[in-house]
């Protein structure tokens, strides 16, 4: 038995840690919420990692590596688009093995896009291996490696985003051998419950007594495996996320299996889901929170960006992350506003406007809404595609935070154009708007909105009776008035 | 107070605040006295203002991460709004202590909702609420970095691990201060045992300066 240290480990950096250990020589990664921790675990055990800024150049990098002869993982967030890549593939092998990680995100946990990774792979005929924990997380790298090799094909492994995130104790060290990828558990007669991934976890957890066929390979699943199991039990429910991958391979297989009927599809299935749905009933005390909408961060340089496009009337979109590009349609063109903000993403800004049929980026301090509204006006009056770039630094990513702005009671008209820009440290007093010193991160956007002139920079601002939590921060008063009570 | 041999933490806060790296801690601590643990975390997909929360289990044999509605022995919240969120997984007979801060949400910036009372609403839940003037349990050793601490020490005394385990793991976990990290978590540890009866026992804690304030 090799020697071994237990660490504990989430499922990524389990896998940046088998990556070390297989010798691999290349992570590509796409995916800045959940896959970012994966570039930064693989660095820490001393694998290349390279950030792609999609999922096509993570798969082509790894590809090239190995074509060159190394290992390579490309972690990606959906298959779906890769179809044609992976198809040319199959034909060239997989050199010395090359694992496509997806990353699946059921619970929208990293508010990712729902795609069903498994079916994709069952569509491009790849095998599809899910680990449930960190642990698997690491022997299956170094299985699908392993089958990549001897198969000569790109392999699959799908995480979820539970899998990816929790961490675990893993033994790591010399390698142990691994145990078989897919395994029956006999308990009752009654249930047996076929499944795979995180959700093997809840099942155990929801129902203890049922019997489980857990799936380390979800496709191709193996028929004399499901007979076997099938035989051993009078009911059988195939617990899934997202699509009916496994159920349809055993329908295909011929066995009557329930699953689907009884479970939603749109959501993670974890155990209070499963207990309510499969038998036990619904727990925990009704209590209801007020819902807390996803809005950008005090100082966040994008709202200087949206401000401006809303008071311009121009419709936007763009994903809901930190420094995703921002797309404004207005006059019928396009204005793509690429954010350059400490966290952004890893898309090559300065080749953007070229790809885009843009003659010119032109660049505007984010937060300078006077100038930011005039440059968008400009180019959205051009007839051409434009790509304007917003300079700015993320405040919660170690930008510089100037310090913080304050409202005049007497001179606010309480109009609420500063609340409309959505800053978490304004907010509606009774006699005036209020910002709130430890939140603002300085950025002045509401003092360019405000047309009473009555926001200014703290220390400006006299102190007044009553507006202790203003002048000094909510804590210093806490503290005065909770000393005697410790 | 456990459910089958396993002990169940819920952390929740708002995005910016320590809550997974809390989490990730006392699963450590877990670890290094022996027992089995895990965590997961949900996290905000913006820097600062989402929800986000963490799940820790520990006992001799943990199988899922995710704590089951009913189930969390101890709720940790950071924030108040995001601890009531949490309050459907805390158990009849569970242990919630909530840092007196409050986020609101834009309704409540803007004056269309008012914030609810949390304290009261946890009460309903489970008798043992405390809630905890955090900068004042904070300040005087280190900024708000260390409210996962600070609230960490106060639970710990009801969690099934020795202190030793949190030191273990605090040093484990290369912090630069983990000299100031450790005497924010015993301050917090000796508020608990400086006021068992009041902590444990009343719904309406002195410590609530809110409270205490009106």
């Amino acid at each position: 038995m090799a020697r071994t240290v237990k660490r504990l480990l989430t499922g990524l950096e389990a896998i940046a840690w088998a990556a070390a250990e297989q010798g691999v020589r290349v992570v590509s990664v796409h995916g800045d919420r959940g896959f970012a921790a994966l570039g930064e675990a693989a660095r820490r055990e001393g694998v290349r990692a390279e950030r792609a800024p999609c999922d096509a150049a993570a798969l082509d990098l790894a590809m090239r590596a190995s074509a060159a002869g190394g290992r390579a993982v490309a972690a990606v967030r959906s298959l779906a688009t890769l179809a044609d890549r992976l198809h040319g593939s199959c034909v060239g092998g997989a050199g010395r093995g090359l694992v496509m990680l997806a990353l699946d995100d059921p619970g929208r946990t990293f508010g990712g896009v729902k795609s069903d990774s498994r079916a994709a792979a069952r569509a491009l005929e790849l095998p599809c291996l899910e680990p449930s924990d960190a642990a698997e997380c690491k022997e299956f790298l170094a299985f699908a490696l392993a089958l990549s090799v001897r198969r000569e094909t790109p392999v699959v492994m799908r995480l979820t985003a539970r899998v990816a995130s929790s961490g675990r104790p893993v033994h790591v060290g010399l390698a142990a051998e691994p145990g078989a990828l897919d395994r029956v558990e006999v308990r009752s007669r009654g249930l047996g419950v076929v499944t795979s991934g995180a959700s093997y976890l809840h099942v155990r957890e929801a129902l203890p007594e049922a019997s489980v066929l857990k799936l380390g390979l979800v496709f191709p699943v193996c028929a004399d495996l499901v007979r076997d199991f099938a035989a051993r039990v009078e009911r059988l429910v195939v617990v899934e996320e997202f699509e009916p991958v496994i159920a349809s391979a055993l329908h295909a297989l011929g066995f009557a299996c329930q699953g689907q009927d009884l479970l939603p599809r749109d959501r993670e299935l974890g155990p209070d889901l499963l207990a309510s749905a499969l038998g036990g009933g619904a727990r925990g005390a009704p209590v209801e929170a007020p819902a807390r909408p996803v809005e950008a961060c005090a100082g966040c340089p994008r709202r200087g960006v949206t401000s401006a496009l809303k008071r311009l009337c121009v419709n936007f979109a763009g994903e809901p992350g930190c420094a995703e590009p921002i797309v404004a349609l207005g006059g019928g063109k396009t204005v793509v506003v690429a954010a350059s903000f400490a966290g952004a993403t890893g898309a090559n800004i300065d080749a953007l406007a070229p790809s885009l049929g843009a003659r010119r980026a032109r660049e505007v301090d984010a937060l300078d809404l006077a100038r930011m509204e005039a440059v968008l006006r400009e180019e959205l009056a051009r007839p051409e595609p434009s790509v304007v770039v917003a300079r700015g630094d993320c405040p919660m990513a170690g930008g510089a935070c100037a310090p913080p702005w304050a409202i005049r009671p007497e001179r606010c008209n309480r109009c609420g154009a500063c609340l409309r820009l959505g800053c978490p440290a304004i907010a509606d007093r009774l006699e005036a708007m209020e910002i709130d010193a430890s939140t603002c991160a300085g950025c002045g956007l509401c003092a360019q909105v405000c047309r009473a002139g009555a926001i200014e920079p703290l220390a400006t601002v006299p102190l007044r009776a009553g507006a202790a939590d203003v002048a000094t921060g909510a804590g210093e008063a806490a503290r005065a008035t909770g000393r005697g009570l410790l | 107070m456990t459910r089958r041999g396993v002990t169940g933490v819920v952390l929740a806060g708002v995005a910016g605040q320590p809550v997974i790296e809390t989490a990730r801690l006392l699963a450590e601590a877990a670890m290094s006295a022996g027992l089995d643990a895990s965590f997961t975390e949900c996290p905000s997909p913006l820097a600062c203002g989402g929800p986000v929360s963490a799940h820790v289990r520990m006992g001799e044999e943990v199988l899922s991460p995710l704590v089951r509605a009913g189930e969390a022995d101890v709720l940790v919240g950071f924030e108040r709004l995001e601890a009531l969120r949490a309050g459907r997984l805390l158990a009849p007979d569970g242990f919630a202590v909530v840092s007196d801060r409050l986020v609101p949400t834009w309704r409540m910036r803007a004056g269309l909702e008012p914030a609810p009372d949390v304290i009261a609403l946890l009460a309903a839940v489970t008798p043992r609420v405390v809630s905890v003037p955090i900068e004042l349990l904070v300040q005087p050793l280190g900024s708000e970095l260390h409210a996962g601490l600070a609230l960490l020490g106060l639970v710990s005394p009801l969690l099934p691990l020795p202190a030793d385990a949190y030191r273990e793991a605090l040093r484990s976990s290369k912090r630069p201060d983990v000299d100031a990290s450790w005497r924010v978590f015993e301050r917090g540890r000796e508020l608990f045992g400086s006021a068992p009866r009041r902590v444990v026992c009343a719904t309406v804690d002195p410590l609530d300066i809110d409270r205490a304030r009106r």
